[in-house]
């Protein structure tokens, strides 16, 4: 219990940072915000106005401690350009992003674990090959790549699947496929690598010796040893995706948080972007925790440290 | 000297690495290799199928875009090296102090790389971008900010485990002065990590750079660059795929070659890995 | 030959890859084992003892194998079968249930993530030596009483990190006691271990011979503990058998150089020597190609031939095998031992 504070306050901590950081990064500007904002061709009044409106004539700490002082009760500011609540806007988009990263984790970590594992079974033999070179291929390919060339075939060639999201579940499979390409790729490379390293290990020639065969031997000793730095991984690739695909769901048209993020910098809206951030680094401070529990849950050689 | 022959005999480093010095010649010699300009437009023949003296075709301004290719792998290649070894330099700098020095310089260095670590890069990216505005010079700032955390915490693990190796402590027992002890032990030492993450960075920051101008966000037209491109075009996607798929997959020949010899550059390195 | 037989190593060649090309790293080897025997394999590291043991059960490195040989396996009823050309399916049937192994590390050869006795267990249920799961836990139970560890019901569920590398010793042996098998492989079973628990493993390794009437074979690179279990001794070299004989014979009287120079390099209590005796210079790599015999660069009793020639196995009197140039020479009364 001791330890899970110690996280939840380790987590605070950094989102403090965070916030702070990305604060001063974003008021580095050079030129008056509001007058960026606005057209060039308003009265200076109109920038005034909307100056003092948006708390601009305040020193910067002052301007901080505002933030931080409206953060604690929930209120991450209005966005400039959607005029609605920061807070209620991530609210809303979250869903959709949920959803989408949710179905795309599911594809990449089945066709990683599965494609790793059966690299190492088949070691430098045709499937081994193959895999890895699918593998390498996720890992190199841009996202809008995959995207557009399953738009191209499946929606337009083929004539199988939605184009856009529509707000139903088979629309969302190809952005959930664009999505997961990468992570499936480099969930196949861990899982490889990891289960290569354990396979050289003693306690696989005293399965071997036992009588285990070598496919027993990868499935029930290897890769118990091999799966926990490859969690680490997804955990990170989940609140990754969780914290908005920017391109896929700018590509297909999902209106999630990588969308949200997008309009922030299209429309220079600050406040937003500054919560759609935050909101990330929650996500992967979550994310690292979830990785760490389940890790020292499945170690018998790791206590909550 | 050995090493460097047999290097050379390796297919799996041979093959990527002809391929890579195949597009870099390509992309030096862009201006002699078709004889369009990257900007030149024509109005006159605009969305022009391939062929007719054009590889790929036209774009919707009638600029050939065989040739605008060539010069937005320029671009890629030049992130391929600058804000790659600009984020291992400063990386490794960080780390290297923070790991020789502990206490409050260590604290402070690995808790701003745990800071950074902790958004994700698009996002990182995208407050660089909003605050510097899209070019260049600003993607390369953002490369640097998403890679050099990640750099700096190996580097540092590498570097704290090397100072408590004996010899070191020996030296510094004899009073040999701290750059010294960084130049003779820590910094050979390093090479081979730095290596692999420098072949790990290469095709990451490529992809984050297209992705960041397939957006619009990242470099702004007139310059030229391969995801920009692809981006530029996806309205055509079904009437002329080739628009964006060409400088797609132009990148993801250079990632994938990256990859590739990257692979097979560790293969070699990690003694580990190497079977007996 | 009167001798009951179990395992016969008969011209054994095992070699590895290096840079596209084949090097031999065991070299023509000739081992008997008889039933209920102890048979000790001896030299430096890298003699390719170990390689040895690991092909008779298949788990020879990825980068090594076997080229030449066979391994003939007695069964009780007379058949004979060669390990060498089993299929993988084949072999892991005997695997474990046969022939066993006991390994160097007993740090990193349990899987650390699993519970011991579920290591154990696993032996019985992979060759069906047990009707139910209770029965086999009973019987794991009983075998972690056997090898000496404490409270071996609570020890079952024990994790190896939890037990001392004396304690994962003894049931790494359990592992390999558990399904009674004819042949037990140690290979360097107390290299890892302290001076103190040494003795007791090679005790019970003795003492589970005997109840299980088994054969073992002890892969090691101390004279000390072939003297103090083995009835017969091989000893190695850079993939060769240099000589062999029962342990009592050799250890009365060492005929080959590097035998000698290895038994001299065991310091002894009560000695008066200034330095312990070393055998001068370091193995050769494998892919040096050694013409003569492969001795010769660190022998101290060279003659002309040895660097010409690879010396032929004589046998100087009743089952004692010397492979040496100078074997004639001593006979001849030239040297006295």
């Amino acid at each position: 219990m001791a330890w899970f504070a110690k996280r939840l306050l380790g987590i605070l901590l950094v989102l403090l940072e965070i916030m702070f950081l990305i604060f001063i990064m974003l008021r580095v500007i050079p030129g008056d915000p509001a007058s960026v904002l606005l057209n060039e061709h308003v009265s200076p009044a109109a920038i005034e106005k909307l100056t003092v409106s948006m708390g601009l004539d305040k020193s910067l700490s002052e301007q901080f401690i505002d933030y931080l002082k409206d953060a604690l009760r929930g209120d991450f500011g209005l966005s400039y350009y959607l005029h609605k609540n920061v807070g209620e806007l991530i609210y809303e988009a979250f869903p959709y992003t949920a959803r989408l990263a949710c179905m795309a984790a599911v594809f990449a970590w089945s066709f990683g674990i599965v494609s790793g594992i059966v690299s190492v079974m088949y070691h430098d033999r045709i499937l081994d090959y193959l895999f890895r070179g699918l593998s390498l291929l996720g890992i190199s390919v841009p996202i809008f790549m995959v995207a557009m060339f399953l738009q191209y075939l499946i929606y337009y060639r083929l004539g199988m699947l939605p184009l856009n999201f529509n707000g139903s579940f088979v629309s969302l499979l190809l952005p959930a496929v664009a999505l997961g390409w990468d992570s499936a790729g480099s969930v196949a490379r861990i899982t490889r690598s990891q289960l290569m390293e354990q396979m050289g290990e003693p306690y696989i020639d005293t399965a071997k010796a036992k009588g285990l065969y070598f496919s027993r031997a990868v499935l029930r000793h290897a890769l118990r040893n091999a799966i926990l730095p490859v969690i680490t991984v997804m955990a990170l690739q989940l609140s990754g995706m969780l914290s908005g695909a920017v391109i896929t769901e700018s590509i297909f048209g999902v209106p999630g948080i990588g969308r949200l993020a997008l309009t922030a910098i299209q429309t220079r809206d600050m406040p937003l972007l500054q919560g759609t951030v935050l909101f990330s680094a929650f996500l992967i401070a979550v994310g690292n925790l979830l990785a760490d529990l389940i890790n020292s849950i499945l170690d018998p050689r790791r206590g909550l440290k | 000297m050995n090493n460097i022959k047999s290097l050379i005999k390796n297919r799996s480093v041979f093959i990527p690495a002809a391929i890579i010095i195949f597009i870099v010649l390509l992309a030096i010699i862009a201006p002699f290799v078709t004889g369009y300009d990257e900007t030149g437009q024509n109005l006159l023949s605009r969305l022009m199928p391939p062929g007719n003296g054009h590889i790929f075709g036209t774009d919707e301004l009638g600029r050939d875009v065989f040739t605008r290719m060539l010069y937005g792998t320029r671009v890629s290649l030049s992130i391929a090296l600058i804000p790659t070894l600009a984020a291992l330099a400063a990386g490794t700098l960080l780390g290297i102090i923070a790991a020789y020095f502990g206490g409050w310089q260590d604290f402070l260095i690995m808790r701003m790389a745990d800071i950074m670590l902790s958004i994700p890069g698009m996002l990182l990216a995208m407050v660089v971008l909003y605050t510097f505005g899209g070019s260049l010079l600003s993607v390369y700032i953002a490369i640097v900010l998403i890679e050099w955390g990640s750099i700096a915490r190996v580097v540092n693990e590498t570097s704290s485990v090397i100072l408590e190796n004996d010899y070191v402590l020996a030296a510094k027992s004899m009073g040999v002065r701290g750059v010294m002890i960084v130049l003779r032990h820590i910094l050979p030492n390093l090479v081979p990590t730095l290596i692999v993450l420098f072949t790990i960075n290469i095709p990451s920051s490529i992809l984050s750079e297209s992705a960041l101008s397939f957006l619009g966000i990242g470099i702004q037209p007139p310059k030229v660059s391969l995801g920009l491109m692809a981006g530029a075009s996806k309205e055509f996607l079904f009437q002329m795929p080739w628009l964006s798929l060409a400088p797609a997959g132009m990148i993801m020949l250079l990632s994938l070659s990256f990859n590739f010899l990257g692979d097979a550059l560790r293969e070699l390195l990690d003694p580990k890995r190497r079977e007996v | 030959m009167s001798r009951d037989i179990l395992l016969e190593i008969k011209n054994l060649t095992v070699s590895v890859k290096k840079d596209g090309k084949d090097f031999p790293i065991v070299k023509g080897v000739d081992i008997e084992v008889p039933r209920g025997k102890i048979v000790g394999i001896v030299g430096e590291s890298g003699c390719g003892k170990s390689m040895t043991a690991k092909s008779i059960n298949g788990i020879l490195p990825r980068a090594a194998r076997i080229t030449g040989g066979s391994i003939i396996w007695h069964d009780k009823n007379g058949e004979e079968r060669d390990l060498s050309s089993l299929s993988e399916k084949k072999l892991r049937t005997i695997c474990g249930s046969e022939i066993s192994m006991v390994f160097q590390e007993p740090m990193t050869s349990l899987n650390p993530m699993m519970r011991i006795g579920k290591q154990v267990e696993e032996v019985l249920l992979i060759h069906g030596l047990a009707k139910s799961k209770a029965e086999a836990k009973e019987k794991v139970i009983k075998m972690l009483d056997e090898v000496g560890i404490a409270e071996p019901e609570l020890r079952y569920n024990s994790f190896p990190h939890e037990l001392s590398g004396g304690m994962r010793q003894r049931v790494i042996i359990a592992m390999a006691v558990i399904a009674e098998p004819k042949l037990l492989i140690a290979d360097e079973p107390t290299t890892a271990l302290d001076v103190t628990i040494e003795a007791q493993i090679l005790k019970l390794i003795r003492k589970m011979c005997e109840i299980h009437s088994m054969s073992v074979i002890i892969i090691t690179h101390n004279m000390g503990v072939v003297s103090k279990i083995c009835d017969d001794a091989y000893v190695m070299y850079m993939g060769r058998i240099m000589e062999h004989s029962t342990t009592e014979r050799l250890f009365r009287r060492p005929v080959h150089p590097y035998t000698r120079g290895l038994l001299s390099s065991i310091p002894r209590i009560g000695e008066d020597k200034e330095y312990l005796e070393t055998i001068p210079g370091n193995i050769p790599e494998i892919d040096k190609e050694i013409r003569g015999c492969e001795f010769c660069l660190r022998c101290s009793d060279d003659i002309q031939s040895c660097f010409f020639e690879k010396p032929e196995e004589k046998e100087i009197e009743e089952g004692h095998f010397v492979r040496c140039h100078s074997v004639e020479v001593l006979r001849g009364g030239s040297k006295v031992l």
